[in-house]
C-alpha cells in the first residue's frame, strides 16, 4: 500500500461519518415535524455502516520494495455507508385534539426522534471524525518524514 | 657536458597505473566489483525512482534510501578515483 | 567496495521503517471502522517481526518478512460487538507515528555522516 491508499481509508471514513452528522442534523431538526411530503409525520432514519476491502486497482505493486512483503488485500478495510434506513420503531403519540394533524382519536404523532440519543450519536461521529482526521495527519507526517531522509 | 647524449636516453617506461605491479590484477579487480557495485546501485535508484513516479512503490523510505545508497556509492567510487589520480600524477612527478 | 558502507543496522532501520508503516496501516483501518458494527480490531504481530528484521531473519523463499495481522486480543468488547476502542487506538497511532518518525531521522543521520566521511562536507 503507498501513501495514497492509506489515505483512501481515511478519507473513507470521513466521508461515512460526514453522512452520518447529515442524517443525525436531519433527525433533529425534524424531531417535531408532524407533516412530510410524503404524507405523515417524519420518521428517524440511520446509516448503515459496512467496511469493504480496498478496490483492486487501488492496491499498488511493490516488486522492488524493500524486503518485507506487503499486508494481504483482507488486512485493512475501508468503511461505506451502504444504505439510509427508516427506523421503523413506533412513533409517539401525544394527546392534542386541537392540533391540525391529530387523528379521530385525537392524537399527533410525533417523530420517533429522542434529541439526547441523536446528541450522543452526533459526539461519537464527531469523535470518530476528528480521529481519523488526527489519522490523515499522522500518515502525512510519515511521508514527509521520509523524504527527508538524506537531505 | 655532453649534449649530443640526450638523443640516446632511454623512452620512459610505458605510462600505467600498474605502479604495483605485482598486486595489480587483485587491485584491478577490486576496483572492477565496486564499479559494477556502483552501478547495481544505480539501477536498484532508478527502478525505485520508477516506481515512485508511477505509484507503483509502497514504501516510499525504501526509495529515498535507495536514492541515497547509489549517490553515496557513486560518490565514494569518485573520491577513491581522485585518490588514484592523485597518486599517480605524484609518481610521474617522480620520474624527472 | 561500497557494502562496507552499508551494515546490518542500515538494514535494520529500513525494515523497522517499513514495519512500523504497515502497522500504520493496520490503526489506520481500525480507526476508519471504529463505528462499523462487527469490526474487530486488528494488530500487527509486531514485536518478533520487529526483532527478526535485526537479525536479518527471512523466510525461505526470499520474500521476506510477511508480518501476520492478527485480531488485537488488548481490544475491549463493546456492546454492539465492534471491540474498536477509540482512545487505545489513537495512542497507538501516536506512538508508532512518533517511533516512525524517529527511525526516519535516525537514518537520515547515519546517511549524513557516511556522506561527511567521504566528502567532508555534509
Amino acid at each position: 500500500m503507498d501513501v495514497n491508499d492509506i489515505l483512501a481509508i481515511s478519507a473513507s471514513a470521513l466521508r461515512a461519518e460526514r453522512l452520518r452528522l447529515d442524517v443525525i442534523s436531519s433527525n433533529l431538526a425534524n424531531a417535531n415535524t408532524t407533516r412530510t411530503p410524503e404524507g405523515g409525520p417524519y420518521r428517524r432514519r440511520n446509516v448503515v455502516f459496512e467496511s469493504h476491502m480496498l478496490e483492486a486497482g487501488a492496491r499498488s505493486a511493490e516488486a522492488d520494495s524493500g524486503t518485507l512483503a506487503s499486508l494481504s488485500t483482507d488486512a485493512v478495510r475501508t468503511v461505506e455507508v451502504t444504505r439510509v434506513v427508516e427506523d421503523t420503531s413506533p412513533l409517539r403519540l401525544v394527546f392534542d385534539p386541537g392540533h391540525p394533524d391529530a387523528n379521530a382519536e385525537g392524537y399527533v404523532a410525533y417523530p420517533n426522534v429522542n434529541p439526547v440519543a441523536e446528541m450522543v450519536d452526533l459526539m461519537a461521529a464527531t469523535r470518530a471524525y476528528e480521529a481519523n482526521v488526527q489519522a490523515v495527519n499522522a500518515t502525512k507526517r510519515m511521508a514527509e518524514a521520509a523524504l527527508a531522509i538524506g537531505a | 657536458m655532453d649534449v649530443t647524449r640526450i638523443g640516446q636516453l632511454p623512452p620512459l617506461p610505458a605510462a600505467t597505473p600498474e605502479v604495483g605491479a605485482p598486486k595489480a590484477s587483485s587491485f584491478g579487480q577490486v576496483l572492477k566489483d565496486s564499479l559494477s557495485q556502483v552501478n547495481a546501485l544505480q539501477r536498484e535508484a532508478d527502478t525505485a525512482i520508477q516506481g515512485l513516479a508511477t505509484g507503483a512503490t509502497g514504501t516510499l523510505h525504501d526509495t529515498m534510501l535507495a536514492i541515497q545508497k547509489a549517490e553515496l556509492s557513486f560518490k565514494l567510487m569518485m573520491q577513491v578515483r581522485n585518490k588514484i589520480v592523485e597518486a599517480y600524477q605524484e609518481v610521474l612527478r617522480m620520474q624527472v | 567496495m561500497p557494502g562496507i558502507l552499508f551494515d546490518p543496522t542500515m538494514q535494520g532501520l529500513a525494515e523497522a521503517l517499513t514495519l512500523r508503516q504497515r502497522r500504520h496501516e493496520v490503526l489506520a483501518s481500525n480507526l476508519a471502522n471504529v463505528e462499523t458494527p462487527g469490526y474487530r480490531a486488528r494488530e500487527l504481530d509486531f514485536a518478533t517481526a520487529l526483532q527478526d528484521a535485526f537479525a536479518g531473519q527471512e523466510t525461505d523463499d526470499g520474500a521476506g518478512l510477511a508480518p501476520r495481522v492478527v485480531e488485537d486480543p488488548t481490544a475491549p468488547a463493546r456492546a454492539d460487538g465492534n471491540p474498536v476502542d477509540l482512545d487505545m487506538q489513537m495512542a497507538k497511532l501516536a506512538s508508532n507515528g512518533t517511533g516512525y518518525l524517529a527511525l526516519a531521522r535516525i537514518l537520515g543521520h547515519r546517511i549524513g555522516l557516511l556522506r561527511q566521511a567521504i566528502e567532508g562536507t555534509r
